[in-house]
């Protein structure tokens, strides 16, 4: 307590039934960051940091313009705010019961923010604390996730991780690695000679003295993942509302009664909180917040699948010693071989006001391949086909926040979700539907009629050639390429537009079938793609976007796009 | 299994030319082309300035490739469109094509392979464009087709990134459907694109262009709404504190072209890092015996003229008589010639007509090209002008030369 007075004297300190408050003002997002970091020393439920920074004006969540009745009058047993892995994971888990479940997204489509921009990696979780909830979930979480890819079908790659030691010294680290392992029940690491590095991985770097693999990691498509999630959410009987943003809540006698979106109102008996970065604006609408999210931004580089022969097979990365990796609070980033088969470098990270700022900047792509080179030498900055930006959704605790509310009765919070959220999905999913069970007092009714497995067609490209023929037969479009780079037909475009979640977008049919994806990024198949959306749904050409509400490609007006309104 | 003694894999100029050319022996050829349509590139580009060379007239690029189609149908020339060729392995004697078309999996041998398949454009983010990620950043064939193809603007106020042709026509295209070209914007000193398109798509229509400027940042989370503009230093770096912001609602990139040899990569073709085409041999031929490439994927041409002439190159070489080993020479350049087609000589294949192709590495004036074989001149050729956007050909004659050892060609100040 002193010794927060003493670093930040003009900061009000109080405590409120067990959370820790700070208000005031200071000249520098750091020191925010960092007095709401002291703050987490004190034994709180949470940090909840309302220091303002001078001259700042937080910019306004970004939604989709308009307002409309179209969900007006709603009325359900679950409101989920918010489709990323976790709003998604929960949705499908609910979905199994026989309750009345909408999940509401500001974007235009699913996994838009950071269960889509990070690197896919199923961690193992070694250097979580065992008494973190990260640690709790994840672990829980692996035994789960191959057979929920495999329902979901969705591709699960398990190759293992592979950690280096550039110092013959670090040896001995390797043994407490196995202790920290052991203790985790997590399946123990092979240690792997220099010798043994290279039989294994020749494309390694010299600096790579040892290694320590780890056969329990794993590897998944995010985003494809969540879609797939949501897509089996909706099957099973689950509303989704896109372009639908929280903007109020009415709380009534400690129970939240109503939810105002831009679409309408909604009358929910349970809230969900799985908004990400937005977390905690939504704990405070429903007069419940115990936490703070403090964004932190990361950038990785996708690299050609030309690439991948100079990589390695599986997730690498150098062992960094812990002071290095404090200071960046991540694992210390990696290369991944992702399940599509390009290589992904990544992720950066540092704290920024912004929750929702995707912007990339060239020194961060500049210090992952300098960072990174002695992993493996032969990636080339040159063989970069894109790259771009995630938000992680920290709080000061720097661990999730899975809890019902503390002051508001019919809240669920699912939130301060960072890495390894992507991990930890399920059990997170499986937890937030007993918290509903108990908030009922009563065992959930179960959905006689969920289907376990989702209902999906296989990229044409990777079926075996007598499938793929017979298919074209019955419809001659999945035998016209449109993606080169990506080999995708006209046919699987057009049936893109038909799944149970449609979003009619540039990203929404690259999302969902890889047109668009590969090294020419587009540049030929986006206005084909352009041209398919237009006349399969008859959608005129000045209505297609790029992505979000807003990004229209064609036929424009200055004064009609997104950013003028 | 059908077989063909020729298959040529895309259906550009280079590939019809190729295919009218083979046709021309008793050999049975198939032409594939992806699309419904030949024609490749030159069905959207409507400007004119092709066919200067090859038909001494100024055609527009769907006349000129309706001029070629026009050949292509006296032939007996087998044309499979909307065919996209999925995997080649090689097989005894030759190579097995798996290919997807509309009416299911075909498999088919081919004894000779002529790769025509082109090239595609560098993106904004290979050239490392920072900043957000909004709608309104094109590359300038994509604008080009929504134009061209779809009838649809994709623009109001753009920035043009990039000097190169395709760019330049795209501020001339951009201007007459009414939008405004703020202005080109081109990294290095000198302009990329042929003199002829400096002066009729910018000069007459007043669009500025900036030299040794680049775009480093695109700002707008939905449509763009302005970019980033710095100056650059000798190596191309941004000097910090010439950040200038220029409102646009659009971006369009011309900034290089990258030949498809994803097919010859996986035939296992040497590639050439200076064209990121093969290394070819006079006849257009491959170091891999069989495999040909021309047009686009061979290198970047400036003109449709020299890609249907490389195309006729390849087929003339992939229709002769197999000799069986070849005698494979490298050619030699000096540093003043970035780069030169072809990189080989065989000598048993004829000499007598070699056409050979270069780029400068940079502007230069006064100077003498020699091309002197184990030392002894066989030509000398003299330039005024010689700038990199401006590809030099020749006709060389080779067929004194006995059992050569060491070919070089030298781009020497005139003395």
């Amino acid at each position: 307590m002193i010794r927060f007075k003493d670093e930040f004297p003009t900061i009000d300190l109080s405590f409120n039934d067990g959370c820790v408050f700070l208000d005031g003002q200071l000249d520098d997002y750091e020191q925010i960051v960092a007095a709401g970091y002291l703050a987490a020393c004190f034994k709180s439920e949470g940090v909840v940091n309302r220091i303002k920074l001078s001259g700042y004006t937080e910019p306004k969540m970004r939604t989709a313009p308009f307002v409309d009745k179209k969900y007006d009058g709603q009325r359900c047993d679950v409101l989920i705010i918010g489709a990323g892995i976790i709003g998604c994971a929960i949705a499908r888990e609910l979905s199994k019961y026989n309750l009345t479940t909408i999940v509401v997204e500001k974007e235009n489509d699913v996994a838009l923010h950071a269960s889509s921009r990070n690197d896919g990696v199923i961690h193992i979780g070694i250097d979580l604390k065992t008494s973190t909830l990260k640690h709790h979930y994840l672990r829980k979480s692996v035994p789960l996730y191959q057979k929920m890819c495999e329902e979901l079908h969705v591709p699960y790659i398990n190759r293992g991780q592979l950690v280096l030691f550039p110092q013959r010294s670090l040896r001995p680290l390797m043994f407490l690695f196995n202790r920290m392992a052991k203790k985790r029940h997590i399946q123990l690491g092979e240690v792997w000679n220099r010798k043994r590095l290279l039989e294994e991985e020749p494309n390694i770097g010299k600096a790579a003295r040892y290694g320590m693999f780890f056969p329990e990691g794993a590897t998944i498509c995010p985003y494809e993942t969540v879609i797939a999630l949501a897509e089996h959410a909706i099957e099973n009987g689950v509303r989704f509302f896109l372009d639908t943003a929280v903007l109020d809540m009415v709380i009534d006698n400690n129970y939240i009664t109503k939810v105002i979106t831009n679409r309408g109102d909604i009358y929910p008996r349970y809230v969900v909180n799985a908004a990400g970065t937005f977390s905690d604006k939504i704990a405070a609408m429903a007069h419940d917040q115990t936490f703070t999210i403090h964004p932190r931004k990361g950038i990785e580089a996708i690299l050609d699948k030309k690439a991948k022969s100079r990589a390695a097979s599986r997730s690498v990365s150098m062992y960094r010693g812990s002071s290095e990796r404090k200071k960046d609070h991540t694992k210390g980033g990696g290369i991944i071989p992702t399940v599509d088969g390009n290589v992904l470098i990544g992720p950066t990270a540092y704290e920024t006001p912004e929750r929702e700022n995707y912007e990339t900047d060239a020194d961060s792509i500049n210090a992952l391949f300098i960072k990174h080179h002695d992993t493996l030498p032969q990636l080339k900055q040159s063989d970069v086909i894109t790259y771009f930006a995630g938000i992680r959704a920290a709080t000061y605790e720097e661990d999730f926040v899975i809890k019902t509310g503390k002051w508001t009765k019919n809240i669920i919070h699912a939130a301060g979700i960072q890495s390894p959220g992507l991990t930890a999905a399920p059990a997170i999913a499986i937890d937030i539907a007993k918290f509903i069970e108990q908030l009922e007092k009563a065992p959930l009714p179960v959905n006689i009629n969920y289907q376990p497995q989702r209902r999906v067609q296989q990229p044409l490209a990777k079926l075996d050639d007598a499938i793929r023929d017979q298919m074209i037969n019955d419809n001659p479009n999945f035998g016209q390429i449109v993606c080169r780079c990506e080999e995708i037909s006209k046919g699987e475009i057009i049936a893109a537009l038909h799944r149970p979640l449609v979003v009619p977008t540039l990203d929404g049919v690259k999302r969902r079938v890889r047109a668009g994806m590969g090294r020419c990024q587009g540049g030929f198949c986006g206005p084909l793609v352009t041209q398919i959306i237009h006349e399969e749904l008859q959608i005129p050409y000045r209505d297609i976007y790029k992505k979000g509400y807003g990004t229209i490609i064609l036929k424009m007006t200055k004064d009609e796009t997104y950013d003028a309104l | 299994m059908t077989r063909y003694d020729i298959v040529i894999i895309g259906g550009g100029p280079a590939g019809i030319a190729a295919a009218i050319r083979s046709s021309a022996s008793n050999k049975s050829v198939l032409l594939i082309e992806r699309e419904a349509r030949l024609g490749g590139i030159l069905k959207q580009c409507i400007h004119d300035g092709f066919g200067l060379s090859r038909y001494k007239e100024k055609l527009s690029g769907p006349e000129y490739a309706e001029r070629e189609i026009e050949k292509l149908k006296n032939t007996a020339v087998d044309i499979k469109t909307l065919t996209f060729v999925s995997k080649i392995v090689r097989a005894t004697n030759g190579y097995q094509l798996t290919l997807i078309t509309r009416q299911g999996i075909e498999r088919l041998f081919a004894h000779k392979l002529i790769l025509a398949t082109g090239c595609r454009e560098r993106t904004g983010k290979q050239v490392a464009i920072h900043g957000t990620n909004p709608s309104g950043v094109l590359t300038a064939g994509s604008a080009q087709y929504y134009m061209n193809i779809l009838g649809q603007m994709p623009m109001k106020r753009t920035v043009i990134l990039g000097s190169g042709d395709i760019g330049l026509i795209m501020a001339r295209r951009i201007t007459l459907e009414g939008g405004l070209v703020v202005g080109v914007y081109e990294i290095k000193r000198e302009p990329s694109g042929l003199t002829r398109n400096l002066v009729q798509c910018l000069n007459d229509y007043n669009i500025p262009l900036f030299l040794s400027k680049t775009v480093t940042r695109v700002f707008g989370h939905d449509r763009l709404s302005g970019v980033e503009i710095m100056k650059v230093d000798e190596t191309m770096t941004p000097i910090p504190g010439t950040e200038e912001y220029i409102e646009c609602d659009s971006l369009i990139l011309s900034v290089g072209l990258i030949p498809e040899n994803e097919i010859a990569e996986t035939l296992a073709v040497p590639l050439n890092p200076a064209t990121k085409g093969p290394y070819v041999d006079q006849g257009m031929e491959t170091l891999v015996d069989g495999i040909y490439s021309c047009g686009n994927a061979l290198h970047v041409s400036d003109v449709a003229d020299m890609v249907s002439e490389t195309g006729e190159l390849a087929a003339t070489s992939a229709i002769s008589i197999d000799a069986g080993a070849r005698k494979l020479i490298k050619i030699g350049f000096n540093k003043n010639i970035s780069y030169l087609v072809p990189s080989h000589l065989d000598c048993d294949k004829p000499l007598n007509k070699v056409i050979c192709y270069f780029r400068s590495s940079a502007c230069l004036t006064n100077q003498t090209l020699k091309i002197t074989v184990d030392g002894l001149l066989v030509k000398s050729i003299k330039y005024k002008h010689v700038r990199p956007p401006e590809m030099e050909r020749l006709l060389i004659d080779f067929s004194n030369i006995v059992s050569p050892k060491k070919i070089l060609f030298s781009l020497e100040e005139s003395t």
